[in-house]
């Protein structure tokens, strides 16, 4: 016996080093798969929120008469939905401008025009872009003569996808929290069962409960603690390996395709780090319980 | 000291292991339990030390009720009891001394007083050279004589020990006994359940034979029958 819970628990799990390499193993590879799942999901929904921000703006062809006076009327009319974060006027001239410089060279075949044949535009950016459907049909109300553009399918598409690997993940994530505590809970029995002639004579003794559960308690949070260091660094050097071979093979479709390793690694980390403690010390005081009815 | 009105105590399968126990245990005696296996003897030694409660009467410690007793305050009705079994039951893992020291320092007691006393005590079951040793480094005898130190560390009320010789050879059995005397004479109340004739025929002290769960005899210097 020792003097301080912690001694006591220290010297229990280096008693027990195969049960406590076993409790910490299996802490780690739960933990790896939680995280990954984890990993999953945060990457999916980054890269629908990039996606749908390209596709988060609609284009108003305004029409070709109308007076800017005409067009402050319609702004102001689109800037009053709810769903609509702001209005940007590219006007007929400034899209002519920008036409030209895309042409380059070839910009002078424009110059034989007799007048500039574009027409105003509204880029209209949505607040949510899941809603776009009804906000297409309220602006589409406003004038009858504008005529609107948006990648309804491309975003629908998007956003189902994302939807269903959202779920499935938080599915995921629940079953694997309840495994985790399970194995924990299983594995600080095992230790306990294997001590428990000794739980007996100390409460002969005269031993509190405090006092013969503080050790196995610790034990459980170091045991916890152990294993999510152990599998954030593992995930960390991981997800590097695999932020490397995406920022590699998917560099023109997007800038960055994945999160960025050190900040989702350390979100991941100290929600494993509470995971794991809270799963060990839980574990840990389910299975004392049962041992301390003498 | 120790107090039993009407004890009974019948299992939930509806075995009746004690039944009608009055009994009055004074300090300083030194009581033998006897009788046949399943008369009862470990059931009251349980009733005793609280791991179980009787279901019907009372048991006075010290003039508390113990059977009303809560929960919480079992441990520190415990370490008024010394428990010696007839297995020992010694940390297998920690030292003799470590094995007497812990018993100590679960009551709080401090390091400078357990560094003064264990010794004391070993000395006193005469196992002062052994005190590096791990258990299963030594015989039978020498381990329940640790468990006796481990008993008696606290300055228990009473020692309570259940069948300590039973795994013992003769001689090494009455090396014990003489501790137990020893500590007896010190003013150590004991209550020991025994099956050993010889002990409790020479001996000449109380004798508390229980049969089928009853009190059959209760004498104070009796013989072993």
């Amino acid at each position: 016996m020792s003097r301080s819970p912690l001694f006591t628990a220290l010297k229990n799990m280096f008693r027990n080093a195969m049960m406590s390499f076993a409790s910490i193993l299996s802490v780690t590879s739960t933990l790896v798969i939680l995280g990954i799942v984890l990993l999953l999901i945060l990457n999916v929904n980054n890269l629908t929120n990039e996606f749908t921000d390209k596709f988060d703006v609609m284009r108003v062809q305004v029409a070709y008469e109308y007076t800017p006076e005409q067009v402050d009327q319609l702004i102001a009319a689109y800037e009053a939905d709810p769903n609509v974060e702001s209005v940007l006027l590219i006007t007929r001239e400034e899209a002519f401008e920008q036409m030209k410089e895309d042409w380059g060279d070839e910009a002078e075949l424009l110059e034989g025009l007799p007048d500039n044949p574009l027409s105003d535009t509204l880029e209209v950016r949505v607040l949510d872009v899941s809603l776009s459907d009804e906000t297409y049909e309220r602006l589409d109300n406003i004038d009858p003569n504008d005529t609107i553009y948006y990648y309804k399918t491309t975003i629908e598409r998007i956003l189902r996808i994302s939807n269903v690997i959202r779920n499935v993940g938080i599915i995921l994530i629940v079953v694997l929290l309840f495994i985790t505590m399970l194995v924990i809970n299983n594995t600080v029995r095992i230790g306990i069962a294997s001590r428990k002639s000794q739980i007996q004579i100390m409460r002969y003794v005269g031993a509190t409960r405090g006092y013969i559960r503080h050790p196995y308690l610790i034990e459980g949070i170091i045991l916890g603690i152990l294993g999510s260091v152990i599998s954030s660094v593992l995930l960390y050097y991981g997800y590097l390996q695999v932020t490397d071979m995406a920022a590699a093979n998917l560099a023109d479709l997007t800038a960055q395709p994945l999160l960025n390793a050190d900040v989702v690694i350390l979100r991941i980390g100290i929600l494993n780090l509470i995971i794991g403690i809270g799963v060990g010390l839980i574990g840990s005081l389910f299975s004392v319980r049962k041992y301390l009815k003498v | 000291m120790l107090v039993l009105n009407n004890v009974q105590m019948r299992y939930p399968s509806g075995t009746v292991a004690l039944e009608d126990i009055n009994l009055k245990i004074n300090r300083g005696e030194f009581i033998f339990l006897v009788g046949s296996s399943g008369a009862g003897k470990s059931t009251f030694i349980k009733l005793i030390t609280k791991e179980i409660d009787p279901t019907a009467g009372s048991l006075y410690k010290s003039g508390f009720d113990i059977t009303r007793m809560h929960k919480r305050r079992i441990p520190y009705y415990r370490r008024s009891l010394g428990i010696v079994f007839q297995d020992y039951r010694l940390l297998n893992n920690e030292t003799v001394y470590e094995n007497v020291a812990f018993a100590m320092r679960i009551i709080g007691k401090r390091s400078r007083e357990i560094k003064r006393n264990v010794p004391l005590l070993l000395n006193l079951v005469g196992l002062s050279e052994r005190e590096k040793h791990f258990p299963m480094e030594l015989y039978g005898g020498e381990q329940q004589r640790v468990a006796i130190a481990r008993a008696v560390a606290n300055n228990p009320d009473i020692l309570i020990c259940d069948e300590p010789t039973g795994n013992l050879d003769p001689e090494t059995s009455w090396e014990l006994i003489d501790l137990l005397m020893k500590l007896n004479r010190y003013g150590a109340t004991i209550i020991m359940a025994t099956h050993q004739r010889d002990i409790v025929d020479v001996l000449k002290k109380r004798v508390i034979e229980l049969d089928k769960g009853r009190v059959v005899r209760d004498e104070d210097h009796g013989g072993y029958h």
